[in-house]
């Protein structure tokens, strides 16, 4: 059994009497240390797979399986529980938090993870820091960063607990194209070194090429899924 | 502790709405405590006036007298006998004691009169009892055997009287029949109490039972102890030993003689607690909404910690913590100014001026020192801040991650 498998996957939004079908049974399945990006027009479902993936959100109907695992009978808590010690998360708006240093920004994912001692945390952060080329900045606070930098250090954060796979929705559209090349390096790199599985939706053509394989989405269905 | 830090750093995000709201808290225990200081200054002097000029701590009375005293009758009397000065000599902590006898009389100038309190006291033992001698603005207390009035200020002023005026007392005896009394006026008293100073004369003790034809009995005997903490213990010695013996006599202490002024302060501690209840309800409406605000700001953020795998209760503390901190801020603000302000009551009181209250005090108000009432306005504040962060926090909290995220497609 792969690492993820997503099977017959639907997800109806309820808007009073107004239902819409967002995803339309999406049946998928990623193997480990994929790069995989999720490309479509606006409106095509792209931020609703990456939320089942993510277990931020439950399907309608199907099931999500997480290493032959399914979701949907897990609660809330267990929910949290599975995303803290698997998943990382990667955002558009980088949604770091403002009154930390990029160091505690980092930290924080590991303080939620039991039985560390601050020495390993300490030499765990760092070494992402430096990988993510920010190993200069970790006393400064997110506001003294670029766009470009503070998506790195969102992408540090998302894979300083060397998470099975991160997701990011994409990463790169409050960048320019310029940086979001640096960024989508890192990325790459990060993928090749520590054998993380990534998922990013994108509607950057530039950006969809640096993936090995891209999975083209239209109106919740999935309509190419190509591997280069 | 990684909570404890972020919700620290979080209260400096916007350090204009935390410093209102922690301001608005410390107002509140400031007004609070300075409150409590000068109701029980107030309530003291009360106390004091009532202690110090009318009825000492204890008094032993006949029981039939007790309920008409303020008809001020001449019957139902007791006798200070050598059985009850023996008694008396016994009673644990008893600083000095003095028969007194109180009557309805009319002041009288020659030209107009006026009913007046007069008491028959013995001027050596009153002076023991009562704190008459330290007040004297002019003459001096009378002797055993001296003739002679002491008279309160406004009165003498009222009357037009001076040193070495004579007044003269119209009054009926026990037996009903008039009578008067001419005495000379050696001193003037302005005491804190404006019962004494508005309607009372003094003279002395066997001239007031001779003209009252009453055989040397008094209408109270009053007492004082050493101090206001034994006075259970000597209440209970008198009833036991005393008035076991004489059936018809009765001990009092000054907390049954003021009555009214009891209940005046309890109707001033119910209205503290209602102000307080008010100021405690404003900072928690002041802290409901900076949480309320705080989550709206940080709905991405509570997002993003929710889909790292972060609990919602250890969100929820977050932000329980955010609102004790500010509690804390404000009551280390509050008790430093209130500490201020309870200290310039103590020191320099402030003029209340209350003429038509009938309270017994027309001094200076001071304020008490009273910790319990730091500690708990403190503790109040600190309940009060971390219960009315709970509700907002968990109404953000409760949202989905995705929700939260909101912007992220
Ligand atoms: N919370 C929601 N409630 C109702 N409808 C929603 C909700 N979220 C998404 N939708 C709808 O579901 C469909 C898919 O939305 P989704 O956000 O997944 O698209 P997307 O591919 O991420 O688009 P974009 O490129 O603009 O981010 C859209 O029609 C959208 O209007
Ligand atoms: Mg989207």
């Amino acid at each position: 059994m792969g690492l993820l498998k997503l099977e017959e996957v639907e997800k109806i939004y309820r808007q009073g009497e107004i239902e819409v079908s967002a995803l339309g049974g999406v049946s998928l399945e990623v193997e480990q240390g994929e790069f995989t990006s999720v490309a479509g027009p606006s409106g095509s479902g792209k931020t609703t797979l990456l939320n089942m993936v993510g277990c931020l959100d439950q399907p309608t109907n199907g099931e999500v399986y997480l290493e032959g695992e399914g979701i949907s009978k897990l609660d809330k808590d267990q929910l949290a529980l599975l995303r803290r010690e698997n998943l990382g998360f990667i955002f558009q708006g980088y949604n770091l938090i403002p009154v930390l240093t990029v160091y505690e920004n980092i930290e924080l994912a590991l303080k939620l993870l039991a039985d560390r001692n601050n020495k390993d945390i300490k030499e765990q952060v760092m070494k992402i820091l430096t990988a993510v080329g920010l190993g200069e900045m970790a006393d400064r606070k997110p506001n003294e960063l670029s766009g470009g930098q503070k998506q790195r250090v969102a992408i540090a954060r998302a894979l300083v607990k060397e998470p099975k796979i991160v997701l990011a929705d994409e990463p790169t559209a409050n960048l320019d194209s310029k940086t979001s090349i640096d960024v989508l390096e890192v990325m790459v790199e990060m993928n090749q070194k520590l054998e993380t599985t990534f998922i990013f939706s994108t509607h950057d053509p530039l950006v969809m090429e640096s993936a090995k394989r891209i999975i083209k989405l239209k109106d919740g269905e999935i309509i190419a899924d190509e591997r280069s | 502790m990684f909570l404890v830090r972020l919700a620290v750093r979080n209260l400096t995000r916007n350090k204009k709405r935390t410093l209102i709201v922690a301001m608005i808290i410390a107002f509140g225990i400031v007004f609070f405590v300075m409150f409590n200081s000068l109701v029980l200054g107030l309530e003291r002097s009360y106390f004091d006036n009532v202690i110090d000029f009318e009825s000492g701590h204890l008094q032993l009375v006949d029981d039939d007298y007790w309920p008409r005293q303020d008809e001020l009758p001449l019957h139902n009397l007791i006798t200070l006998d050598e059985q009850l000065q023996q008694n008396l000599s016994q009673v644990p902590n008893l600083k000095s004691y003095s028969p007194q006898i109180r009557f309805s009389a009319n002041i009288n100038n020659g030209l107009d009169e006026l009913p007046i309190t007069a008491v028959g006291v013995d001027g050596e033992r009153k002076k023991e009892v009562f704190k008459l001698e330290e007040h004297l603005i002019a003459g001096e207390l009378f002797t055993a055997d001296q003739s002679g009035a002491v008279l309160g200020s406004s009165l003498a002023e009222l009357m037009g009287f001076e040193l070495g005026d004579y007044l003269l007392l119209v009054f009926t005896t026990a037996e009903g029949v008039f009578n008067t009394l001419e005495v000379e006026i050696v001193g003037v008293v302005n005491t804190p109490n404006p019962k004494v100073n508005d309607k009372q004369v003094y003279i002395p003790y066997q001239k007031a039972s001779g003209a009252l034809n009453t055989e040397d009995k008094a209408t109270e005997i009053v007492m004082r102890l050493e101090s206001d903490t034994s006075i259970m213990e000597a209440k209970e010695f008198i009833k036991n030993n005393i008035v076991a013996e004489i059936d018809k006599y009765a001990v009092y202490s000054w907390r049954d003689s003021a009555q009214d002024v009891v209940a005046m302060t309890e109707v001033q501690d119910i209205e503290n607690r209602i102000i307080t209840s008010l100021f405690l309800l404003i900072a928690a409406i002041g802290i409901i909404n900076v949480i309320i605000l705080a989550a709206l700001e940080r709905i991405k953020e509570i997002g993003m910690m929710k889909a790292m795998g972060m609990k919602e209760w250890q969100i929820i503390k977050i932000f329980m913590i955010e609102g004790l901190g500010i509690g804390v801020i404000g009551s280390i603000i509050g008790s430093l100014m209130g500490g201020v302000g309870v200290y310039w009551l103590v020191n320099y009181g402030l003029d209340l001026i209350e003429p038509d209250f009938g309270l017994p005090v027309v001094e200076r108000t001071y304020g008490v020192w009273n910790l319990s009432a730091f500690i708990f306005v403190i503790a109040f504040t600190l309940i009060v801040s971390l219960v009315a962060s709970i509700f907002p926090a968990y109404w953000a909290v409760c949202k989905e991650p995705v929700d939260a995220l909101g912007g992220v497609n």
